[in-house]
């Protein structure tokens, strides 16, 4: 999840344009650019190496975004072009197009592909340094404030539903007589116990703010709060970027000229 | 039965991965403004308590509650944010929400961001607080009415959300929405009853256990029956026309549109031309393409940047 | 003292009680249903994380025994105590509460047996009243609607909290509090109550009353405290559990005796 900041307060903005400028270039590859994608995955597992994260554990944390798959399979055996296979499964005619099936496999592969550049750039600067090189890139003051705060008391508020959640579900025993477990009470209840505890949760996380608030204020702060003070400018920061496209403009260009299967 | 609303990146079409992005910060951008101005006030500071509440929404999706053995709902929260912040700054905090996890949890794609915040912070905050407001309005605008109003709107949200997410992908190419949609909505519809559930839960909570908190929102006004009347229709209307964007979906026709829009080629099927038809001499189609997509962004960054060097100049002066 | 042997052992295979009737039976008085026993053998448990909690962890309680868990932060005490409701599962080893293992199996049945009472009530504590709070349990384990209405109100007359029954909790003192939150676990008829730090943030009075209280119930009971006095006037048997692993086990008086031991477990 939450990978150990290398550094704080260092300029993140040319980690920030690199890794947008990566995905969208992975974006733009076209179905069935397999090489200029294992292309991109090697560029990848190098900078991963840099930041000292191993390919076969960078590969595998990519593996968070694959669920969403179910989205593209109806695409496989809906579309009619390339036939591949067709027969009856069940009650079901079910035909496999080549097409289809290139769609869902290049989606798969772009989303564990992009997964992974979020999570070096998560690797090579922390949270808050990128909230503060997005304020540089002109991010709204509001929106830098309250996603510096919403990052800082994050892990605190999910601590503490983590731990309400405990004491719920110790509380959860089944109906008597019955040994597995098994669930009391009816489903609108269930759902009323829930906003319960979002309600109290809401509770607490309000009173916490009111602390901040008049700790902020007894330090004399008033309107907006600035969260630390932004890091030097990176020197180079134009041509890394120039950089950065140039690394793009290749890797789309091998999408494009590279054979495609 | 988590919402399946997070888009990765990989499944939408670059092209509407922009468009939604250039969308979702023309939005966010109003709201920026509007919230300024908030007609919620819950604290003196509204940074730090959107900021805290942003976390609140975060912790407030682990809740589950159980409706069958391996299955459990979970709370989204746009409505919810909305309610307790207003609409426009709930938006923002939504929108950041969906930001961090994209960049944090790696829970949706940084170029699908844009979509994500479209789906979720736009459509289901933005215009599930006015649809809760409305029905609030619409039945008498007591607290109560007001609670009910975010509950059906909470569902509405969810609902919705999930129909544009669909609909993106089927724009892109990755789904069919012959299939999707349908099994999006159905599946949707279930999980926003649980939104709804949870959402007049928590807030009628709120209002018995801290009717003092709950103050600070703007207390419904009693409107007339006219206003009433009016208010109705006007979101019946909305929904109406919503439910028929959904219904009348099909397939071919939003192919068509895909591709009249650059998002699909038709033939070969490559979401790939920034600037459909464009090509640049000596240089093939494919290579020309890749070529003219790169430019095409390498322009629009350079005139941003461009655009920020002359604000910050103007700024200085 | 460190004998760990010196209890006698349930009988871990034993069947479990049967509790036919009871939420019938207008004795709704609190009994509970089982026999409070736990035996627990080489239990080991390592956090996903790799951090190792607990390092081979044997215990015998007989029904109704009063104990303190005595060791420093980050000992293993919560963990050991969320083993026995069944929240944490062992690495290695098992934990039988009431006659029945702890297993996905006897899961349900083992919430009902073990009460546990968390540090902080207000992670307890959600509801919009007292009633519906101590309500929570009883209606989780389908109980009917008179038998839940007779096990709250015996739950809060227990811990002196009827006229409380009405109120938001998070409106009420820290040890009023603390009380809701045991009737909370009460009202689920439990043969074993767990407490987490249950003297924390209380003034003297509350912490007197506390005392009283914890006297005052039948059920086996394990606490634990950094609080000595308390274990001094409430617990006849201590244990002590340092980095993993049982230390001392035997009778309170004495191993508070030993500042030897004390202060080499960072509890003096």
């Amino acid at each position: 999840m939450i990978a150990e900041p290398r550094s704080v307060g260092r300029d993140a903005r040319a980690a920030v344009i690199a890794t947008l400028a990566f995905v969208t270039a992975v974006a733009l590859l076209p179905p069935g650019s397999y090489l200029a994608l294992l292309f991109a995955w090697l560029l990848l597992a190098f900078a991963g190496a840099l930041l000292g994260i191993g390919p076969t554990r960078l590969a595998r944390r990519g593996l968070v975004a694959l669920p969403f798959v179910v989205a593209a399979v109806p695409i496989v055996f809906l579309r009619s072009d390339e036939l591949l296979w067709a027969g009856s499964v069940g009650p079901l005619t079910l035909q496999v197009s080549g097409a289809g099936l290139r769609i869902a496999l290049t989606a798969l592969i772009k989303a564990w592909i992009s997964v992974q550049a979020s999570m070096l750039l998560l690797a090579f600067a922390s949270a808050p340094s990128i909230v503060t090189a997005l304020r540089r890139m002109k991010l709204p003051e509001v929106i830098a404030t309250s996603a510096g705060l919403t990052i800082r008391y994050l892990e605190l508020l999910r601590d503490e539903a983590r731990r309400m959640l405990r004491a719920r579900t110790a509380r959860s025993a089944s109906p008597v007589g019955s040994g597995r477990e098994r669930i009391g009470g009816s489903i609108s209840w269930r759902a009323r116990t829930t906003g319960n505890l979002v309600g109290s949760l809401f509770l607490r996380a309000y009173s916490r703010a009111q602390r901040i608030e008049e700790a902020a204020a007894s330090r004399g702060a008033t309107g907006s709060l600035s969260i630390g003070t932004m890091p030097t400018a990176d020197p180079r920061l134009t041509i890394k970027v120039i950089g950065v496209f140039a690394l793009v403009l290749a890797l789309t260009l091998f999408g494009a000229l590279l054979p495609r299967l | 039965m988590y919402p399946q609303l997070h888009i990765p990146d990989g499944f939408l079409s670059p092209q509407l991965s922009l468009l939604l992005w250039v969308a979702t910060a023309v939005l966010v951008g109003i709201a920026v403004r509007k919230s300024g101005r908030a007609d919620v006030k819950l604290l003196a500071s509204q940074p730090i308590l959107m900021g805290v509440l942003g976390a609140f929404i975060f912790a407030a999706q682990m809740f589950n509650f159980p409706v069958a053995t391996g299955t459990s709902g979970h709370l989204l929260g746009g409505v919810l944010a909305g309610y307790l912040l207003g609409p426009w700054a709930g938006t923002i905090v939504m929108a950041t929400v969906i930001g961090i996890q994209a960049l944090l949890f790696q829970d949706g794609g940084l170029l699908a961001l844009g979509a994500n915040a479209f789906n979720m912070g736009i459509i289901g905050t933005l215009g599930g607080s006015f649809v809760a407001r409305g029905i609030g309005t619409a039945l008498g605008g007591s607290r109560s009415a007001s609670i009910l109003g975010a509950g059906a709107a909470a569902w509405l949200a969810v609902v919705a959300a999930a129909g544009f997410t669909t609909l993106q992908l089927g724009l892109s190419g990755t789904t069919n929405v012959a299939i999707g949609l349908p099994a999006m909505l159905g599946v949707h519809a279930l999980i926003g009853i649980g939104e709804a559930l949870i959402t007049v839960a928590a807030l009628t909570f709120i209002a018995q256990t801290a009717p003092d908190i709950l103050a600070g929102v703007a207390a419904p006004s009693k409107a007339s029956p006219v206003r009433r009347l009016v208010t109705g229709v006007a979101i019946a209307g909305g929904v109406a026309t919503l439910a028929s964007l959904f219904a009348s979906t099909d397939p071919d026709g939003l192919e068509a549109v895909a591709v009249q829009l650059g998002f699909l080629n038709a033939g070969e099927v490559s979401p790939f031309e920034l600037f459909p038809g464009y090509t640049i001499p000596g240089l093939d189609g494919g290579a020309s393409t890749a070529v003219a997509g790169v430019l095409g962004i390498i322009v629009v960054i350079g005139v941003l940047f461009a655009l920020g060097r002359l604000a910050r100049s103007r700024a200085q002066s | 003292m460190t004998d760990q042997h010196e209890h006698p052992h349930t009988h871990p295979g034993a069947p479990l009680p049967h509790s036919h009737g009871h939420e019938h039976a207008h004795d709704a008085a609190l009994a509970p249903t089982g026999d409070g026993t736990i035996a627990i053998s080489h239990l080991h448990f390592r956090y996903p994380d790799g951090t190792e909690a607990l390092r081979g962890i044997d215990l015998a309680i007989a029904g109704g025994e009063k104990i303190a868990l005595l060791g420093p932060n980050g000992a293993g005490k919560s963990t050991l105590m969320l083993h026995l409701n069944g929240i944490h599962r062992p690495t290695h080893g098992t934990v039988h509460v009431a006659g029945a293992q702890v297993s996905n199996e006897t899961i349900g049945r083992v919430r009902a047996e073990v009460g546990l009472v968390f540090q902080d009530p207000d992670d307890q504590l959600f509801s919009p009243t007292v009633w519906d709070d101590v309500a929570f349990g009883p209606t989780h384990m389908g109980l009917t609607s008179s038998a839940i209405h007779d096990r709250v109100e015996t739950a809060l007359a227990a811990v002196g909290a009827l006229d409380l029954a009405q109120r938001a909790p998070m409106r009420l003192s820290i040890g009023q509090r603390k009380r809701v939150a045991l009737a909370t676990v009460l009202a689920m008829n439990p043969s074993i109550l767990v407490f987490d730090e249950p003297s924390a943030g209380l003034d003297p009075r509350g912490r007197r009353e506390l005392i009283g209280l914890l006297q005052s119930l039948t059920q086996t009971l394990i606490v634990s405290t950094h609080d000595l006095e308390l274990a001094r006037a409430a617990f006849p048997r201590s244990i002590v559990v340092d980095r993993g692993v049982i230390v001392a086990d035997g009778s309170t008086s004495e191993i508070l005796a030993n500042r030897e031991l004390l202060l080499a477990h960072g509890l003096a």
